[in-house]
């Protein structure tokens, strides 16, 4: 994994959503996505407060953490999941050039650009394998047939499905097994090409050998798409990670980001006290 | 699905096992003493009580049927086959023209489910997805409440407020419409078939959209948010996901408002103008099966006139008979001989295996979708992690072109939402209205005197009401626990058939019930009394009660009852200390539920009561009709008091299914 | 979690329970204290009779207290069909039981005059007056549907009444069978030249032999209701019903050739005509005189002369001597006529058979 520049450290500086300082190193760096003094509430509650943090472009970008400290709901913050959940959104999030929040910005126009694989599987149960790929495209007004195809070919394919079911696109989804259905997710949430893929513990609810196979999958996926995985897990942080960030309680149960940098860095020698020690417990 | 052994004999161990201790003795004993009786009388007692509830309970099934049956015998005999499709109208000589009744019903039930399901369907939409959360929240209470609205008090507001104003305004403006006008064509009497199937959309709708909305919101959020997070709209979500997923429980909710708009009978009458002929305009009066046999059972003699009217009760019976099971077969499958209930989740219904539909490429915009750096000959690219850069790009903004139809649509829903409403507040606001100037202490005090003799009241209706519904309530709730009981302890074939016709009699007609409690009670004791309508109302309480009391006993996890089986707990003990409390909210919400039901019950009381003072809904139905305003204030009063005991009763089983998930939080 | 749980079982099953037997309280205190002397009887039949009979029931329960009287207004029929189960006490219909339907009873019926009524063609005709004239002839054309606006020249000669609105004739018919439907069909069989080929019968009967026409209401108070709430209605009701709907009645022309509206004194003209009265020669329909009425009828109660109970059969002979004679007075206001003199005695005899 190449070491990309991290924008010297995200948290604690309310910094800028912008070009990172070094970033145009490479051709596909860049920020691809940008959250910028975020806080998510529930009414008077607050999970997650002011995180800023710039996800690099093609790369895998992972938010570890305990249970319970915010990293679900501040992956569900970039799609805008939180609209119809009671929560609401303060600070900015910027999709590439979008502004994911800003006035005239449409929900769907920000999830068509990003896609989300949840903890559990979630095939649309009423409908086939292929109609689920699809179910993206046809969300967003394609109708042509061949387009259809075409595109299930290609999302089932980089989800390393397409030996497995071409023969049975018209099955229903709940058919296969739990790994193949979240690979069937992956390959959904591809398939509308998007530009960031927000996996939430996609491997929770998964055996070894399908977390082994999701994982693989990661990692080959970032060279085509912007990666935020969400784990628990800090074996599988690192190993699929380019970036992490870690967010933990604070003292009052509000979520906070502590520190973000390069995977190696992160998870080795943590500048954070914080992250030290909650590092040390888990990943020790 | 039990899998605890029948554990009497664990009971029978002997008590010494204390003493066995030995040293430890004393001390311990006094833990482990109060040791089990040898074999307690109820557990010998639990085994065969829920035979005979269930015996009870068959034998009620076994008697509508049978009652029915023998009562038509005579008609059907005489006239057999051709009874069925008659249309020749003689009440004098048995001749009840069945045909046209038989189109009359499927018509007005027809319209009526028309009217309905759209509405109901669009309101329940704009319930579960499209209204913000509390306010969604207080109307589905509401609309819940307002399922137990009489058909009575319905009817009355129908015959009262909506006849002249369909005489008036409403069928000559139909009548003038192109081309729909030709269906509404001919005179406007006020009483007609659109009236009807109004009153029976209006009565069913807060049922219909209770369980259609329930059903949509089982569909797990994940499925939602999956949808979301591709970038579905909202309208997309409903459309593509939510509606599909939820259609068993959608299409179970219709059936249930079919089979209740197929079985009513006395509103009907009231509205229908009771003209026995082919129906030519919807404008026009028409009979249906139930509005006959309300006009013409009490009046047709013994032998064979009596006979032919229960015929058309017979032939009502299999009507609705057929009607449910269409709808349970519909619901996927094998539901009605199921072992075990489904899973009420309509994630666990079977998928629809759809193949890669064949979307007819439609005249969308050309490059509306674009491959990044894809080449063309797709399928050769590689497969998998190897594969070549096969990003696919949607632009963003893809989505325009479906909104203004979501819009629209969305827009349908929250207008249905209206719609459903709308006459179910203007009816309880216009009984409350109306009631208010007459409803005094006086009124509720003092007994039902005759026209004309000042200070007369509904106390004997208010009493006798709940003279019948307590009588019916010890005649149904035992019946009812010990058949859900035996449904729960003995799973296999007999219980198969006992639910399926727990299934069949929830959806008998109660004029039927009422016929049946004529021939089995009335007539053998000589009278009509409160006992008879009492049964006839238990009858139509015990098939809601055991579903319910079923479903309540089997949300009791398995392994409490393993844990107590374990712990040497007898059968009996089991149910006694882990299934019956743990599933007490849910035995009290469901009998609740269906005494609200029976407590609106009109058309069983018309055969079997000694005179229609003695219940709410018979003086509602008899004041109500008369020319004076005297007597609809006192039928007005009388159908807010049966309002608010009815909405109470609904509330509280509401409360009662409510409370304890609030206190689990 | 237990105690609110176990207050709403209590509630559920408390409640009833302990109303009910304070329902019956009352009852079961008097019961106890003059055991013997509480007798409750069951009546159903004609709906016409309702108002009288509630009213006198009503008066004679305050008076004997110990008899309840249960009255279900269901129908003419239903008194028949329901003497004949032995589902009731005693019955009342317009229409004595006939041969056939006492041979179908369980033993020898008593049936006498217990009111005396008429029946009242009504309409709602805005701008119409009170008391239009109308005949046989007419009044078929109106219920056989082939006079079907109210400014038909038909009506217009008959009552010489011009200028009645352009507005469409509405026949209310009763959807049950009942005494009224059965005087009217009778009168327009005597009258009319054209109903009886048009129904295919000479004999009148209680169910509306052509219920296609129009709209059918239910018993006598679903007409009245009717025909006040919709212009253009016309239907035929008791005349107590009409009375105290405030509708207006058509005078109708009987035998003598003069048009009658229904009063309690035309309604009493009729019945002093019924010379030979009795349950097979009941009919005063059509009755001669130049002041009659000519929709009229008794109401008649039946019941089994044989009662196996004798305190029953007891509190039937004091409960009717009451209504037939003393009830009487309780007629006049509700718009009935009281019963004349030969059916009181009539009354009297057959009731002192009933043992």
């Amino acid at each position: 994994m190449t070491p990309l520049a991290w924008p010297r450290p995200g948290y604690g500086q309310l910094g800028r959503c912008g070009p990172a300082p070094g970033a145009a190193t490479s051709a596909t760096s860049g920020a691809a996505l940008c959250l910028e003094g975020v806080t998510v509430s529930f009414g008077a509650h607050v999970a997650v407060r002011d995180v800023t943090l710039t996800v690099p472009r093609h790369q895998v970008t992972t938010l570890v953490g305990p249970s319970g400290c915010g990293k679900t709901t501040l992956l569900r913050a970039v799609n805008r999941l939180h609209d119809r959940d009671g929560a609401t959104v303060q600070g900015r999030v910027l999709l590439g050039d979008l502004d994911v929040y800003g006035a005239g910005t449409r929900a769907e126009a920000v999830r068509s650009r990003v896609g989300m694989v949840f903890q559990k599987p979630n095939p649309f149960p009423t409908m086939s394998i292929f109609d689920n790929v699809v179910s993206g495209l046809r969300f967003a007004g394609v109708r042509k047939k061949p387009v259809l195809h075409q595109a299930a070919e290609v999302a089932l394919r980089q989800a390393a499905l397409w030996d497995l079911v071409k023969d049975r696109l018209g099955q229903p989804a709940t058919r296969l097994s739990g790994g193949q259905q979240q690979r069937l997710c992956i390959a959904r949430a591809l398939a509308v090409g998007p530009e960031v893929l927000l996996m939430d513990e996609p491997c929770s609810a998964l055996d070894p050998i399908a977390t082994a196979k999701v994982e693989q999958l990661i990692v080959s996926l970032a060279r085509r798409v912007t990666v935020v995985l969400v784990t628990h897990n800090m074996f599988q942080a690192a190993r699929v990670s380019d970036h992490v960030a870690v967010v933990l309680m604070a003292p009052d149960r509000v979520g906070e980001l502590v520190e973000a940098g390069p995977a190696r860095q992160v998870l080795t020698s943590p500048r954070d006290p914080r992250a030290r020690q909650y590092l040390s417990g888990h990943a020790g | 699905m039990v899998a605890v052994p029948q554990a009497e004999g664990a009971l029978a161990r002997p008590a010494k096992a204390a003493l066995s201790l030995g040293t430890w003795g004393d001390h311990l004993q006094v833990l482990v003493a109060p040791a089990p009786r040898p074999a307690g009388r109820r557990t010998r007692v639990y085994g065969p009580a829920t035979w005979l509830g269930a015996a009870a309970f068959a034998s009620a099934v076994a008697g509508v049927a049978v009652s029915i049956a023998t009562g038509s015998a005579e008609a059907f005999a005489r006239y057999s086959p051709s009874f069925a499709w008659s249309s020749s109208y003689s009440p004098g000589t048995a001749h009840y023209a069945t045909g046209i009744l038989v189109v009359g019903t499927v018509v007005t039930t027809a319209l009526a489910l028309l009217l309905a399901a759209p509405v109901g369907l669009g309101a329940s939409i704009a319930l579960s997805e499209l209204v913000p959360g509390k306010l969604a929240a207080a109307a589905s209470a509401i609309i819940e409440l307002l399922a137990a609205v009489p058909s009575i008090v319905v009817g009355l507001w129908a015959l009262l407020v909506l006849s002249p104003l369909f005489a008036r305004d409403v069928e000559p403006f139909l009548g003038s419409l192109p081309l729909v006008g030709r269906a509404f064509g001919g005179p406007a009497y006020g009483p007609s078939i659109l009236l009807a199937a109004v009153v029976l959309a209006v009565m069913t709708l807060p049922t219909l959209v209770a369980l259609a909305r329930s059903a949509l919101a089982a569909v797990p959020r994940e499925d939602r948010e999956g949808a979301m997070a591709l970038g579905a709209t909202r309208w997309q979500v409903v459309r593509r996901v939510v509606l599909p997923a939820a259609r068993p429980g959608v299409k179970a909710a219709v059936t249930l408002a079919l089979g209740r708009v197929l079985g009513e009978a006395i509103a009907v009458a009231m509205v229908i103008g009771n003209s026995p002929v082919w129906p030519r305009s919807l404008s026009g009066p028409g009979a249906t099966l139930g509005s006959a046999i309300v006009n013409q059972f009490a009046e047709a003699q013994p032998g064979l006139q009596r006979s032919a009217v229960i015929g058309l009760a017979a032939v009502l019976f299999l009507l609705t008979v057929a009607v449910n099971v269409a709808g349970q077969s519909l619901r996927g499958g094998r539901r009605l001989w199921a072992s075990r209930p489904r899973a009420s989740r309509p994630r666990a219904s079977r998928p629809r295996a759809s193949r890669p539909r064949a979307s007819r490429p439609r005249a969308g915009r050309p490059g509306a979708y674009q491959r990044g750096a894809c080449s063309p000959s797709l399928p050769s690219a590689g497969a998998g992690e190897g594969g070549a850069d096969l990003a696919l790009v949607a632009p963003p903004g893809l989505g325009t072109r479906r909104r203004p139809r979501g819009q629209l649509a969305q827009g349908g829903c929250t207008l249905a939402l209206v719609a459903c409403g709308a006459p179910l507040v203007a009816l309880v606001a216009y009984t409350v209205g109306r009631a208010a100037p007459a409803l005094s202490l006086g009124l509720l005090v003092h007994p039902v005197a005759p026209f004309g003799v000042p200070g007369g009241g509904i106390s004997t209706a208010v009493v006798g009401s709940a003279r019948l519904l307590g009588l019916a309530l010890l005649l149904a709730v035992p019946v009812g626990l010990l058949a859900s009981l035996f449904l729960y302890e003995h799973p296999g074939r007999l219980a198969a058939v006992l639910r399926c016709s727990a299934d069949v009699l929830a959806g008998v007609p109660s004029i039927v019930v009422g016929i049946f409690a004529f021939e089995a009670v009335v007539r053998p004791l000589h009278r009509p009394s409160d006992l008879a309508a009492s049964a006839a109302l238990a009858v139509l309480m015990v098939p809601v009660m055991v579903r319910a009391n079923e479903e309540a006993v089997r949300s009791v996890p398995v392994e409490l009852q393993e844990a107590a089986a374990a712990l040497g707990a007898s059968r009996w003990q089991v149910v006694r200390r882990v299934v019956l409390p743990g599933s007490l909210p849910g035995l009290v919400a469901g009998n609740l539920l269906a005494l609200a039901r029976a407590a609106g019950e009109t058309a069983p009381l018309l055969f079997t009561l000694a005179a229609p003072s003695y219940a709410m809904t018979m003086l509602i139905y008899t004041l109500g009709t008369q020319p004076f305003p005297a007597a609809q204030h006192q039928a007005w009063a009388t159908a807010l008091v049966l309002l608010v005991v009815v909405l109470l009763l609904s509330a509280l089983a509401r409360a009662a299914a409510w409370y304890p998930t609030r206190r689990a939080q | 979690m237990r105690k609110p749980v176990a207050a709403l079982v209590a509630t559920l099953f408390g409640l009833p329970v302990a109303v009910w037997p304070a329902a019956a309280w009352p009852t079961a205190l008097r019961t106890q204290l003059a055991p013997a002397a509480r007798v409750t009887l069951n009546g159903a039949g004609a709906n016409s009779i309702e108002p009288f009979y509630e009213k006198v029931l009503y008066d004679y329960h305050l008076s004997h207290p110990q008899v309840t009287v249960n009255y279900s207004p269901a129908g003419s029929s239903v008194g028949v069909s329901d003497v004949q189960q032995g589902t009731v006490d005693f019955g009342d219909s317009e229409i004595p039981m006939s041969r056939q339907e006492l041979a179908q009873a369980h033993g020898v019926v008593a049936q006498f005059p217990v009111d005396l009524g008429g029946i009242a063609v009504s309409y709602n005709v805005p701008g119409a007056p009170a008391g239009l004239k109308l005949d046989g002839a007419v009044l078929a054309g109106i219920f056989d549907g082939t006079i079907t606006n109210w400014d038909s020249p038909a009506i217009a000669k008959v009552s010489g009444v011009k200028g009645l609105p352009h507005l469409r004739v509405v026949p209310v018919h009763r959807a049950d069978a009942s005494g009224p439907g059965w005087d009217l069909d009778e009168y327009l069989i005597k009258t009319s030249p054209t109903w009886s080929a048009r129904v295919g019968t000479k004999v009148p009967s209680k169910a509306w032999p052509l219920p296609q026409v129009g709209v059918g209401a239910q018993l006598n108070s679903g007409v009245a209701s009717y025909i006040a709430q919709a212009p253009g209605a016309i239907g035929y009701v008791e005349y107590g019903y009409a009375l105290k709907a405030g509708l207006a009645n058509a005078a109708l022309k009987n035998a003598a050739g003069r048009f009658v509206a229904p009063s309690v004194g035309s309604i009493a003209a009729a019945g002093a005509h019924a010379a030979r009265l009795s349950w097979d020669h009941f009919d005063i329909v059509f009755q001669p005189g130049e002041a009659t009425y000519p929709l009229a009828n008794f109401s008649w109660a039946m019941m089994y002369q044989d009662q196996h109970n004798p305190a029953k059969a007891a509190a039937l002979r004091a409960l009717f001597s009451y209504v037939v004679t003393t009830g009487q007075k309780e007629a006049v206001p509700l718009g009935y006529a009281p019963l004349p003199a030969n059916a009181v005695a009539l009354a009297k005899s057959v009731l002192g058979q009933v043992h």
